[in-house]
Parts: structure tokens; sequence; C-alpha cells
């Protein structure tokens, strides 16, 4: 063989050699200096969750935090498929609604721990085996570039023909101008189904669809899209809007008046974790006053009853609010997942 | 085989087992269980699945959507890509090898870049096509992309490619004396076409139909961009769809419903490919006779040229102009809203983009190595050996990529879901391997065909060891053909989507996923922008690989 295929074959091996290896150097640095590695399975922001990571790690510096984050549904099912292999890697959960996780505590998969301050926590596991880290709620969002007035302001406007009636020109004609997140991806978006089914009947959202609102994954996809003049209505969260709006992009919201739906984010710790007690440090952490606190800032609404709301938020007892039985929620969660597929996704 | 010398006899019996073992452990054995698990229900035989599935009505609609879409996009595929290779090949159109290149570029790029190349042109309200339409006061969803006709037009487009390549190879190699026969006894143009050379390319037509058809009900990021949005559920989606939930059972039972609609539609395909061999294929390479287009020549030209415009080029600026543009909304001929930070971002920033870059570009440059190796060592074993198995060595080697990637992908799941692979890196790694292999396999024997097997014996008669006479006289003359195959392996896995979105370990997406995922997000400045990035490096290899092979730089068949 001449000598230019001998150095071409030898390149091509120390290039996989070093790819090879700066990818295991990559993913295994940071594993090694921290004396106890904790795992955290979350649903919030990967901005937030990797800031609230590095805030923690710098006050707890022998505790390193590994992150794995999805939608609510997925980090589920990710923790389901460990639980099923017998070996559970995930510490600490933290998911955007609490049915998933009325679920894993029924079947005796969490830890029952008592955080500090648990009497200043707006909403937890009466038994206490789960605690809010924070509040989301569903909201009505529109682009203000399109809809300059008469905004929607209850979730029956999006059942109504009228109300699509009075939408500028060309939306009022349009198949589609309103888009919903979908639950199979979205645990809020499975809560909004259950809530608004049995407050309307399934017959509402055959009457949604029929009115030209359509399914896409996730809330931010719903906000995008907004944001995008995909459609100017939509379903996603409270504090995605106001982090877009305070960044300049068209959009604004309401609480629908006819039923305002509170989801505590609920955060739990796994009976098998190896690491009980830095899994409560950090679940103190997140539920800590100073957390809260900077998470208003970025837009959450807290959990705590001594932190000041977000800007422009008004008192939560002042809306509409409606009561939750989350265990209903959870023994109805394939249920309203499928009645909403059949409806919805045809 | 005593006259054998001992080393030869050793190394190459050794190779053969490796080869025989690599293949049953990682494409037999997770077909296997692919088959085995949709008979298991919680660790007992059971048709449990199968019923469960067979009496839900969706069962039905998703399977019945899969061959309507099937049937309907090889139809419109083939008849473009009939005409389009006729045209190119037996008229005397100017520009021939420019069209009959850009004819072929769709084929280049993973199918999503085209959906999402098509949905930033035609999605209502805000896709160029529809703005352009806009303003002339048309309404805004005019072309809507989200419907099933706009599913139809993205697959068309990209797939009229299989029967293009395998209808021209066909008419360049039919012998043109029937044809003349029939000219000569009087016969007009467009009769001698439609009676004499439709006839003899049928059998290769239907061969790329079928193959056509195999790929459209295979293809999961078309459907997934495009139908799901269009509320048209196919089967490649829902697999994926059942496969989030967690359904396992459901995921099983719809591979199985899969799998034997693409395994039935392959028989057909390889009995009919072993019969055209006999009818229409002489072996000798003929100079075609050549249709003369008269006055229609330019109208023709212009025709074909818009075409593949539509096709190959739009597609492209749409993922150029976006992926440059600060927000996908705003007026892309206006420079003020161009921009480098989506690239920029997409490259340095976003966790989840610079990472799916590293893993993207770390799999498909060590699959395509160890493909291009274990397919050389292969190739071999099948070329140059009268070894026993042969010929189910390279059946079995084309297998996974002849089925449906989404069903490999739940095979795999199934084969591997109890070992550390699960969840890494490495079990994509494995994946690609078994896919991709056949790209290695098949290049590398069409490769070795031409090297004539009596300079082998030549070194081996003069002493040369088995061993030897591959690295001196093998290796080299082969050279061309390894590179062909390591960039044709690395092409399709820079972006892999199908398969990769049901492997893929969270914390390590791969761009196709990464893109898939930002598209879903509504997140299209960024998606564009790595759509851009693999269009580049692809259309790059393309070129490399066309100048090395001199044929068309796709794998046809």
């Amino acid at each position: 063989m001449n000598k230019l295929g001998v150095v071409a074959i030898i390149v091509v091996i120390a290039i996989i050699i070093a790819a090879a290896a700066y990818y295991y150097y990559s993913t295994q640095q940071s594993k090694t200096q921290k004396t106890v590695t904790i795992h955290l399975y979350t649903s919030m922001p990967t901005n937030i969750a990797t800031q609230l990571i590095q805030m923690f790690e710098k006050k707890y510096p022998n505790i390193h935090v590994e992150l794995y984050r999805s939608g609510t549904s997925k980090v589920l099912a990710k923790l389901q498929a460990e639980i099923e292999s017998g070996h559970v890697v995930c510490d600490i959960i933290w998911v955007a609604d609490p049915s998933g996780i009325v679920q894993l505590k029924d079947k005796g998969y969490l830890l029952k721990f008592t955080p500090n301050d648990a009497d200043r926590i707006l909403y937890k596991d009466p038994d206490g085996y789960w605690y809010a880290g924070r509040i989301i709620v569903p909201v009505i969002a529109w682009n203000t570039q399109i809809l300059k007035s008469n905004h929607p302001t209850s979730w029956l406007d999006l059942a109504s023909p009228q109300y699509k009636a009075t939408l500028p020109s060309p939306w009022n004609k349009a198949s589609t101008w309103a888009a919903i997140p979908n639950p199979l991806y979205s645990g809020a978006a499975t809560v909004v189904a259950y809530v608004l089914s049995e407050k309307y009947g399934w017959k509402y959202f055959e009457e949604i669809k029929n009115n030209g609102v359509t399914v896409v994954k996730s809330n931010s996809a719903v906000l995008n899209g907004i944001i995008n003049k995909e459609y100017p209505v939509g379903v996603t969260l409270d504090y995605m809007v106001r982090q877009h709006k305070a960044n300049g992009d068209p959009v604004d919201y309401v609480f629908p008046k006819d039923a305002v739906i509170l989801i505590p984010s609920p955060i739990a710790i796994l009976k098998t974790t190896p690491h009980p007690d830095a899994a409560k440090t950090f679940v103190n952490f997140i539920l800590s006053k100073e957390v809260q606190e900077w998470l208003s800032q970025q837009g959450f609404i807290p959990a705590r009853s001594d932190v000041k709301l977000p800007a422009g938020v008004p008192a939560l007892n002042t809306l509409n609010v409606v009561q939750i039985n989350w265990d209903q929620v959870a023994k109805n969660l394939e249920n309203v997942r499928t009645q909403f597929q059949n409806i919805m996704m045809k | 085989m005593a006259y054998m010398s001992k080393s030869f006899f050793d190394f190459k019996y050794i190779v053969w087992i490796l080869a025989i073992a690599t293949l049953l452990a990682s494409v037999a054995y997770p077909l296997f269980i692919l088959i085995y698990s949709s008979f298991m229900v919680n660790g007992h035989f059971s048709l449990a699945s199968y019923q469960r599935v067979f009496s839900s009505p969706e069962t039905y609609e998703y399977t019945r959507n899969t061959l309507i879409l099937g049937v309907l996009v090889t139809i419109i595929a083939s008849i473009i890509g009939v005409l389009l290779a006729w045209i190119v090949v037996r008229t005397d159109l100017p520009y021939k090898r420019l069209l009959s290149t850009l004819a072929v570029l769709p084929f280049v790029f993973p199918p999503y870049i085209g959906a999402i190349a098509w949905i930033q042109l035609a999605a209502p309200y805000v896709g160029y096509l529809n703005r352009i339409l806009m303003a002339f006061g048309l309404p805004g969803d005019t072309i809507n992309i989200y419907t099933f006709g706009g599913l139809l037009m993205v697959m068309s487009f990209r797939f009229y490619v299989y029967t293009f390549l395998t209808t021209s190879a066909a008419l360049e190699q039919i012998d043109p004396s029937l044809e003349e026969a029939a000219r000569m006894s009087g016969a007009r143009m467009m009769k001698v076409a439609k009676d004499v050379t439709l006839r003899l390319v049928a059998p290769s037509i239907a061969s790329g139909a079928l193959l056509t058809f195999i790929a459209v009900i295979s293809n999961f990021g078309i459907p997934a961009l495009i139908g799901m949005r269009a509320h048209y559920y196919v089967l490649t989606t829902m697999i994926y769809a059942a496969f989030s939930i967690p359904d396992l059972n459901k995921a099983t039972a719809y591979s199985m419903i899969l799998l034997v609609i693409a395994a039935v539609a392959l028989y057909v395909q390889r009995r009919m490919f072993r019969e055209q061999k006999y009818t229409t294929i002489t072996g000798k390479t003929v100079r075609p006779s050549v249709a003369r287009l008269g006055k229609w020549r330019i109208p023709v030209f212009a025709i074909v040229l818009i075409f593949v415009t539509i096709t190959a080029i739009i597609p492209l600026i749409s993922i150029t102009l976006s992926a440059f543009l600060k927000e996908v909304r705003l007026n892309p001929l206006n420079p003020s809203s161009w921009t480098l930070k989506n690239l920029y971002e997409v490259l340095f920033v976003n966790p989840d983009t610079t990472i799916a870059i590293k893993t993207s570009l770390f799999l498909s440059i060590s699959s395509a190595t160890i493909i291009t190796l274990y397919g050389a060592l292969l190739a071999y074993l099948i070329v140059k050996t009268n070894i026993k198995g042969r010929s189910f060595l390279d059946w079995l080697s084309s297998v996974p990529y002849a089925l449906p990637g989404t069903v490999v992908a739940i095979a795999i799941i199934l084969a591997f879901i109890k070992t550390p692979l699960y969840n890494t890196i490495w079990i994509l790694l494995l994946a690609y391997f078994i896919r991709y292999m056949s790209y290695g396999v098949r290049t590398i024997v069409g490769a070795l065909m031409q090297i004539d097997k009596s300079l082998e014996e030549a070194a081996r008669m003069c002493g040369a060891s088995w061993l030897g006479t591959m690295k001196d006289i093998v290796l080299p003359l082969l050279k061309s053909g390894l590179v062909a195959s390591w960039i044709l392996v690395f092409m399709p896995t820079l972006g892999e989507l199908t398969v990769s979105i049901i492997l893929y370990p969270p914390d390590n997406p791969t761009i196709g996923v990464a893109t898939y995922n930002l598209m879903e997000e509504g997140l299209y400045s960024w998606a564009y922008a790595l759509a851009f990035i693999v269009s580049i490096i692809v259309i790059i290899a393309h070129v490399v690989v066309r100048k090395i092979t001199g044929r068309l730089g796709v794998r046809g068949v």
C-alpha cells in the first residue's frame, strides 16, 4: 500500500479516537470533582434549571446536581422506565402538574419529608410527599400587533363563532386562528383538558376544533406561533408570556374569566435516593424565600405566601380560581389524553 | 482445501465467523426480538397486543392512511421520475448534465429538511409564498402546506428520484436497435417512446416504484412535521407517538404491521429486479438513440428547468434565507433583517444544538469509518471467496436499510433496553452501524467487482499471503470505493432523524432530533440555521463523492 493510504487511515483513526476521547472527556469532566451527585428530573425551562443548579452548587459546593430536562410527560415516562428496570437514577422530580406525582405517591415511590417553612408553601400534599416549587397558570394569549382590541377573555370565546367573526381580516375567515398545546406532551395541557371537559363537557373540544383551534406540541410552541403570526391567539403558560412581553415581543394575555386554573408544580424526592440528605437540601433550597423571590423576578408565580407576585399579576384570591382534586386528575389521566386525542387530533 | 496455506485458511474463516456473528447479533437478533415481543405480554405468550390494536378503529385508519399516502406518492413520483428520466436521457435537451445533477439533488438532503423548507415557503400566512400572494390581495392560506395535498407534494418532490434513477439507468442500457427498428418502420417518436421504450424499461420503473413506496411508508420526518399538523396520521408517526406515551406494546404491534407491508413490497421488488436482469439490461454500455425535440426543445427545457428549480433550488433558498433572518417573520429581502446570530448561537451558544452537532459529527464519522472497514471485509467475502453462506451475508446486511427505520429502531430498543447501552450514545452508534451497513457493503462490492481476480491470483502465486494480497493489491485498487463508501455513510448519518428520534439519549440529541424539536417548539430560526449547516456539509460531500465515483452521487437502489 502506498504511503498516502497509510497516512489517510492513520489520520482517520486518530480523528475517531480524538473524537471519542473528547466526547468522553466532555461528558465526564464535570462528574469527577464533587463528592455527592444527585439527579434532578424536571420540566422547568433549561436556562432556569441551569441557573438554579449553578446557584445551588455555589452555595453547596460538595453536592453536584445532574440535570435531565424534558416535557412533563417525557420526564415521568423516563422515571417510569427506570422504576420498571429496577434501577432508579432520579433523586428529585420537579414537573409541571401534580397528577403524575400523585400516581407516584400512591404507588409508594416517594419519600415523605417536611421542608423548612412548610406552612408558608401555598400548595402541598396533605400527607407531606410533595410541595409546590412554583405555580403555573394556563392563560389565553394573543399577538398585540394583530389583535389591537377585543382580545378573547374566556375559554368560551375559543369555541364561539361569534367571537371569531370579530377578529381582524383575514383571521375571521382563517381555517386556523388559535392553538392549544398537546396533553401528550404538556402536563398543564392535560389539566386544562380535564378541567374544561368537567366544566363544559367534551363537546367543548369539538366546538373549539370546529371553530378553528388547532393542536401544537407544547406551550412554548403555541407562544412562538403567536409571535411568528402563524395564528393570533393561543393557550399557553402565564410566565412564558410575561417573559416574552418583557423582551418586547408583541404578546399579551388574560387569566380566563370563566375559570382560572392554578397548577402547583410539585417537587418531590424519590424513596430510592441514595442521598436523601443532599436531596432534602436541594428541595429546601428551591422552596427557600431567596430562590422563590428569584423565581418571581424571572416571571414565575412563587409558591410561598411571603413572596411578592411578579409585576402585573393580581392577587391570586381575586381570580376566579377552580378547585382541582388532584387525585381525580391522576385517575383520569389516561382517559383525558385518549378523549382529547380522539376529538382534537382527527 | 488441504492445498491452502494455513494462515490464509485461518484468517479468512475468522473474519467469516466474525462477520456472521456481528450480523446475527446486530441485525437478526433485534428483528427476532421484535417479532417475539409482539407475541409476549408480561412474559407470557399472548395475542393480547394484537387483539388490542386490531380491535381499535385507529389502527385501521393509520394503516389505511399509510397505504393511501404510499400509493398516491408512488404514482405521482413515478410519473415525474419516468418523464424526467426519458427527457434527460433520450432527448436532445441542452444542459442535460446540469439538469440531471439538479434532479437528484433533493435526494441528497435528509427528508425533513425538504419538509421544513416547504413549511417556511407555504405555511399559511407566514410562508414566503403566501406572503407574496397576500401582497397581491389573495388570502394568506391560499397555499397551505399543512394539508394532505401539501404532504403529497413535499413527498413526491423528494421521492421521484427513485424512479428517475432506476429508469434513467435502464434507458441508458437498453439496446437502441429495437427502437430504431420501430422508427424505421415508420412509427412516430412518441409512439416509439410509448410502445417500445416504455415496455422495455417497465420492469425498472416497477422496481423504482416499489422502492418509492417502501421509502414513503417508512418516512418519518415529512409526515411528522407536516402530516401531524394536517391531522393525517401514518404508522411511522403513530409508532413514535405510542413510544412517547410510552406504550411499547402498542408501538411494537404497529411496527409489526409496518414491517409486514414493507416486507411484502420488498419481496415483490426483489423478484422483479431479478427478472428484469434478463429482459432489459444487456450489460454493454450502449449509446442510446436520442429523440429530436425540434421546436419543443426550448419549451421542454424551460419546463424541466422550472421543475428542478422548484424541487431543488427553491427549498435551498428558503432554508438559507431563513437561517440568516433575525426573525422568520421579517422581510427576507430587507438587508436590515439579516444576521449571523442564528448560526453563531446554534454553533456555540445553545446547549442543545452545540451538543447535537458534536454528537452527530462523532456518530457519523465513527459509523462511516466502522462501516467502511467492516463493509470492506464483508464485501471481500461476498465477491472474492466462495465461502458458504456469503449470499446470506449479503442479504442479511441489506435488510436493515430496506426495512422502515422506525421499525428497526423499535427492534433495537426491545433488544437492548436491559443493557447498559440503552439511553447512551453507543446505542445510536450501533443503530447507525446496523442501518447503514449496506451502504458500505454495496458500494465496496461494486468496487471490488471491477478488480480483476487475475491480479490477486498473480500475487498469491508469487507467494504472497492472503493478508499481504489484501494490503498490497486489493486495498490500493479499492481506495476510491472505500472513500465513496465512507462519504455515502457519512452524509445520511449526519442528519439522521428517523432512528435517532426513538433512540437518542435525552441529554445527547442529534442534529436531526434537535432540528425536529426546534421546529416543534416553533423556534424556527435555530432550526433553519442547523438545517443550513447540514445542507452545506452534505452538498460538499455530494460533490466530492460524484467526483470520485463519476457516477450519480447517490446510492440509487
